[in-house]
């Protein structure tokens, strides 16, 4: 991974306060969230962990502006945050790229829309098209493409407009262990190079001790905050070195207790 | 790898390339010339009269002297042209409201209705109406073919659009697309598969009804220039237009994939 893209925008602060969400579906209406705050700090990297189904997903949807909360508001830097917007980049499980136009064109949408001229926003393109290893499959179209290269392509879209803060929706999900591994180690080096606010949804423990500084653990429907969780393992982290870490076990271990329903059984 | 091995592989790809092209080709062909054949000796062997079905051998000379007489000329031109007026039609208004649809429910509600309405009635039904309407011109004949090839558009261009993934869009807007950009710039290419299914139904559809309907009006086109021959007994020349007209159904089939093929080539799948 190079270093030759950095940011020029300033890492924002994140902010939900009292959030609260309900579905309606009609005679039911099912409560998702139940009253949440939670605050990602400039530069930080945050993990929202939880089991499936818990809402995480939901939460940082709201987050982006994708769904306006029952209750509660989203704040970007201490001002409302409006509709969704290029500060606020989101980069989804399922990858989801622009299928009709090829990697390049997939990676420069977000400054076309922004009116950088086609020789820039190309030149820009292939700069993060680069970062993520992929610059010679620029002309291919995604269906050409495995599932890691994919995302790896979603990222390098999303990082390309120079987001204030980056969302991420369990990304590594549906992904093989192995480029499962690739792809942390890589977003952690391009989090460690571009210092940006963070804010990554997860439902595993190991992941989210890896990437994160700060774990928000949630429990089951309808969500709530059940710990914060501070992630003091030293920077920067490789598997060995982590899993070799005493500090490693006892937080695992701590993690995955909050998980269950009943904590220390 | 030894020399003997790289050739017993080149042997292996070459056996596989070869059955390969005889399923892709060689069967096809058998098929073909079967019907062929069946074509020209059923009426020879006196299994069917040869006034219902010609032999294949009486109708094919007579191909050629059709493309010389100008009444069939201009039958065909007029076909082409309440064809393509009519299709144009279909395909500029039915896509953008099959997508508007999709993404507006008070658009769906107002729609909806009328659709349902047209979907039931028969097409044939509409050729008489509009024609005590507009008279036997080129309007009536062109909206019958859009509002019968209309369906299909509409409905692939609601389902097409209704079903991309939500995620899709909101990648767009967190990426800067306004709401209203998102409708051109991303709900109608992801739904462009489905669209080019519908159109390639509105393409046989289209030709279906404008037969009909100049069956039905017997005023100008190559619907009404097969029946006056039908009329007058000239059997080989009805089934040498038929020929004429399935051939050219086919080409357009054809033209479809090979459009689809090369502007479309992100498509997933077969076309």
């Amino acid at each position: 991974m190079s270093s030759t893209t950095t940011s020029t925008v300033s890492p924002k602060r994140l902010e939900g306060r009292g959030i609260r969400h309900v579905f309606d579906g009609g005679k039911s209406s099912v409560p998702a969230i139940e009253g949440i705050d939670i605050e990602a700090r400039p530069g930080e990297f945050l993990s929202i962990l939880g089991p499936s189904g818990c809402g995480k997903s939901t939460l940082l949807y709201i987050l982006a502006g994708f769904i306006a909360p029952t209750e509660g508001q989203v704040l970007l830097q201490n001002e409302v945050a409006g509709p969704p917007g290029p500060e606020r980049g989101i980069v989804f499980q399922d990858f989801v790229l622009f299928p009709w136009m090829s990697v390049v064109d997939n990676v420069a949408y977000g400054l076309r829309e922004q009116g950088v001229r086609k020789a820039e926003r190309t030149e820009i393109a292939l700069r993060y098209l680069q970062m993520v290893g992929l610059e010679s499959s620029a002309q291919s179209f995604p269906k050409e493409l495995s599932g890691g290269m994919k995302q790896r392509v979603a990222i390098a879209r999303t990082l390309a407009t120079d987001p204030a803060v980056l969302l991420m929706d369990e990304p590594f999900g549906a992904l093989d262990a192995l480029t499962r591994s690739i792809l942390q180690d890589q977003l952690s080096d391009v989090w460690t190079s571009t210092k940006k606010t963070v804010v990554f949804v997860t439902h595993s423990v190991e992941e989210a001790i890896f990437l994160s500084d700060r774990i928000y653990v949630m429990s089951k429907r309808p969500s709530t905050v059940r710990e914060i969780v501070n992630v003091e393992l030293p920077r920067p982290r490789t598997r060995e070195s982590m899993l070799q870490d005493p500090a490693y076990g006892s937080l695992h271990e701590h993690v995955r207790g909050l998980l269950m329903d009943s904590p220390g059984s | 790898m030894t020399t003997a091995a790289v050739a017993a592989k080149t042997a292996d790809t070459n056996t596989v390339q070869t059955r390969h092209r005889v399923r892709q080709v060689v069967v096809p062909l058998v098929t073909l010339l079967v019907v062929l054949a069946a074509w020209e000796l059923l009426p020879r062997l006196g299994v069917v009269r040869s006034t219902v079905l010609p032999p294949l051998s009486t109708v094919l000379p007579i191909l050629p002297s059709l493309w010389v007489d100008t009444a069939f000329v201009s039958s065909l031109g007029a076909s082409a042209l309440r064809w393509s007026v009519g299709l144009a039609l279909a395909i500029v208004i039915a896509i953008p409201l099959g997508i508007v649809m999709a993404r507006s429910r008070t658009i769906f509600a107002f729609v909806n209705p009328l659709m349902v309405l047209t979907y039931s009635v028969p097409k044939a039904a509409l050729v008489l109406i509009f024609t005590l309407w507009f008279g036997v011109g080129l309007l009536s004949s062109s909206l019958v073919i859009a509002i019968g090839c209309g369906t299909p558009l509409i409905i692939s261009a609601y389902h097409g659009a209704k079903g991309i993934n939500t995620h899709l869009v909101w990648s767009a807007s967190a990426l800067g697309t306004s709401r209203h950009d998102v409708l051109r710039r991303i709900v109608f290419p992801a739904a462009l598969p489905e669209i080019l299914a519908g159109l390639r139904t509105a393409l046989q559809l289209s030709l279906f009804i404008l037969l009909a309907s100049e069956f039905l009006i017997r005023q100008t086109g190559i619907g009404a220039y097969m029946f006056n021959n039908l009329d007058v007994g000239q059997y080989p020349t009805v089934w040498a237009i038929m020929l004429t007209v399935a051939a050219i159904g086919v080409l357009l089939d054809w033209l479809y994939v090979r459009l689809v093929r090369v502007c479309v080539p992100w498509l997933e799948g077969e076309v």
